[in-house]
């Protein structure tokens, strides 16, 4: 039954993800976006959808069933609006159909064996995992809001009753209640979709990511096939690695963390996106709502971890700097200013809290 | 201040890249597309991670400014830039100038650098136990979750338990419903610090003490019993090696069971 539950959860992502996807793309003015694509967009916009939902009632210690209830309201309305649009642009653009035709008729050796080795990993993931003492705080807020259907009112070490003040480094971001939503609506517990159900959906979404980064680079498929190879080669070896701080090793010590998550998929993403959006040869779109696209990518980074807003706003900048030199062109700043502010401003209230003297 | 930039930049660098092979692999592949490849390659490859780099990494400035956040921003700024994506993309980009046989040829090559950077030259990980399938769903040793299952079976209220520092570590990732009177991770007790007077005697309360009583050799039975009063266990288990104990006989409690070696008792009263 579990094993089904999971299965179902898993399954349920995609159809969920995809349309809402589509509709962030149509929304940021992309048109032909692959699926694989719009699976991504759409989990990392579910979880901007949930920050902003949490943000508003955390403090006001609502409960979770609340929080789970707007933020499946909302999640409801994008998948149908993208339901929507995506049968009305097939309708229109009968290419879709031939265009599903040729991925297939397109498939090599090369893209099976790159699917495969991805596939592999997240099996080899899934079958051995480290007992990490992160879990006792990540997982355990998760379970604990799970079991007490609040946000943030037990401390996930001896379920005592606290204050928002004792985890001040954590009350913005709403991970923990995330988890506990998502497994709520499915009946399975936290620990057991974070360590079964979330390393396929993450692992996924990494190697997704790296390909179309690895498209946009190298131009040619048969090229991001083997980078995305080669790639799990480097990501299988560091696993034996002593160096704990690579993005790689966290892959596999725990994708369910929030830090894996910024470093596995929130960068790579940003890194995807403000490519496409300012170099010219990587297939540049001149639409300015592309910068809507990343500001939902800031908002996901705050829901995952407070480090994971300073990174999105770092790695933005930096980006930006680049090819406002490079194309002289003043303007990406405002792009940047835009769509960083909510990141920018969570970093505000951070430091305003530390300056306040609250316990960090 | 410079002083200490510079050492941190180390450290982290150590502890990202450690002996350098990936480090060298990386240059390598940069002085390569550098001298073939395409100008997007250059562009993205070279140009935008050295620009990511100079900006945060090499930046006092930024240093300081990440210290203000978290102590682990600054060491965590090698993840701003895909290094490995970077590298597998030189890696292919590579391959396909090179054509098949030379391609092939610097695939072996790249698989026994990335070999001996990950397993050779001592820095396999040994003292952790990586490779190893956990006996459960959950993930958790089996042992707090049978322990957890035996607890809340029995219990018709709510479960408050006492246990060894291994047991309480994931309980609460396991099962939530259960409450903890501490948990050593975040050297967190459920009642506050002090000197508290228990059957007239004084009991002193703080991490280290509670720590102590159920974890030491010794197990300190009596202050056990005497935080029951305190903080309202229902449930304590013991790591012992008799079947029959002091909390049976002296104390009135009643045995559950043992699993793995340790004895769980409730409390009746």
């Amino acid at each position: 039954m579990l094993i089904l539950k999971m299965t179902l959860l898993v399954l349920c992502s995609v159809l969920a993800a995809v349309p809402l996807g589509n509709m962030i793309f149509r929304l940021a003015g992309i048109k032909n976006e692959s699926a694989a694509s719009m699976y991504v967009a759409g989990i990392i916009s579910s979880m901007a959808i949930y920050e902003v939902v949490y943000l508003f009632l955390v403090f006001r210690y609502e409960s979770l069933s609340k929080t789970t209830f707007i933020w499946g309201a909302e999640m409801l309305l994008f998948i149908v609006a993208g339901i929507v649009t995506g049968i009305v642009y097939g309708k229109k653009n009968k290419s879709m159909h031939d265009r599903l035709l040729d991925y297939f008729a397109d498939i090599r050796v090369h893209h099976v064996i790159a699917v495969g080795v991805c596939v592999a990993y997240i099996i080899f993931t899934l079958v051995y995992q480290r007992e990490y003492t992160d879990d006792s705080l990540f997982v355990g807020m998760a379970s604990t809001a799970y079991s007490t259907d609040t946000l943030i009112r037990f401390s996930p070490f001896t379920g005592k009753q606290i204050e928002l003040s004792y985890v001040a480094k954590y009350i913005l971001s709403g991970y923990h209640a995330y988890m506990a939503s998502v497994s709520a609506i499915f009946g399975v517990q936290p620990v057991v979709m974070m360590h079964n159900v979330l390393p396929v959906i993450i692992i996924a979404m990494h190697y997704i990511v790296c390909y179309r980064l690895a498209r946009v680079i190298l131009k040619n498929k048969k090229s991001a096939d083997y980078a995305i190879i080669f790639l799990t080669i480097i990501d299988l070896f560091s696993m034996y690695n002593k160096f704990e701080l690579t993005t790689s090793a966290w892959l596999f010590t725990g994708p369910w963390y929030g830090k894996s998550i910024i470093g596995n998929v929130i960068i790579p993403v940003l890194w995807y996106y403000l490519i496409r959006i300012m170099d010219e040869d990587g297939n540049a779109k001149p639409a300015k709502r592309m910068w809507g696209l990343v500001a939902v990518v800031h908002i996901a980074a705050a829901l995952i971890s407070t480090y994971g807003s300073i990174a999105s706003a770092t790695v933005t900048l930096c980006i930006t700097i680049y090819y406002m030199i490079k194309n002289r062109r003043l303007s990406y700043a405002l792009g940047f200013i835009l769509s960083s502010a909510p990141s920018i401003a969570l970093m505000s209230f951070m430091l305003y809290m530390q300056h306040m003297g609250v316990k960090w | 201040m410079m002083h200490e930039f510079f050492s941190q930049l180390g450290i982290t660098y150590g502890y990202y890249f450690g002996y350098g092979f990936l480090a060298l692999l990386l240059v390598a592949g940069a002085i390569c597309i550098i001298y073939a490849g395409t100008d997007i390659q250059k562009r993205i490859l070279v140009a935008l991670p050295v620009c990511v780099i100079v900006l945060t990494l090499l930046n006092p400035v930024y240093y300081k400014l990440a210290g203000l956040t978290a102590d682990y921003t600054y060491a965590r700024s090698y993840w701003n830039v895909p290094f490995f994506l970077i590298l597998a993309c030189m890696w292919a980009a590579l391959v396909r100038k090179a054509g098949k046989s030379k391609g092939i040829g610097i695939s072996v090559v790249m698989v026994f650098m990335i070999l001996l950077w990950g397993y050779g030259l001592g820095s396999v990980n040994s003292e952790h136990n990586l490779f190893y399938v956990r006996d459960n769903i959950y993930r958790v040793p089996q042992n707090t979750v049978d322990i957890a299952d035996m607890i809340t079976n029995d219990c018709d209220g709510e479960p408050v338990v006492y246990a060894p520092a291994d047991i309480c570590r994931f309980m609460r990732t396991y099962d939530a419903d259960i409450k903890l009177v501490y948990h050593d991770w975040w050297k967190e007790l459920s009642i506050d610090y002090g000197t508290y007077s228990v059957d007239d005697e004084e009991l002193i309360v703080n991490y280290q003490t509670v720590y102590d009583f159920i974890n030491a050799d010794e197990i300190n039975y009596k202050a056990i019993m005497q935080l029951q009063k305190l903080t309202g266990w229902n449930y304590v288990v013991l790591k012992e090696d008799s079947g029959q104990s002091v909390m049976q006989t002296e104390y009135g409690l009643v045995r559950l069971g043992t699993v793995d070696g340790y004895n769980i008792y409730k409390n009746v009263y």
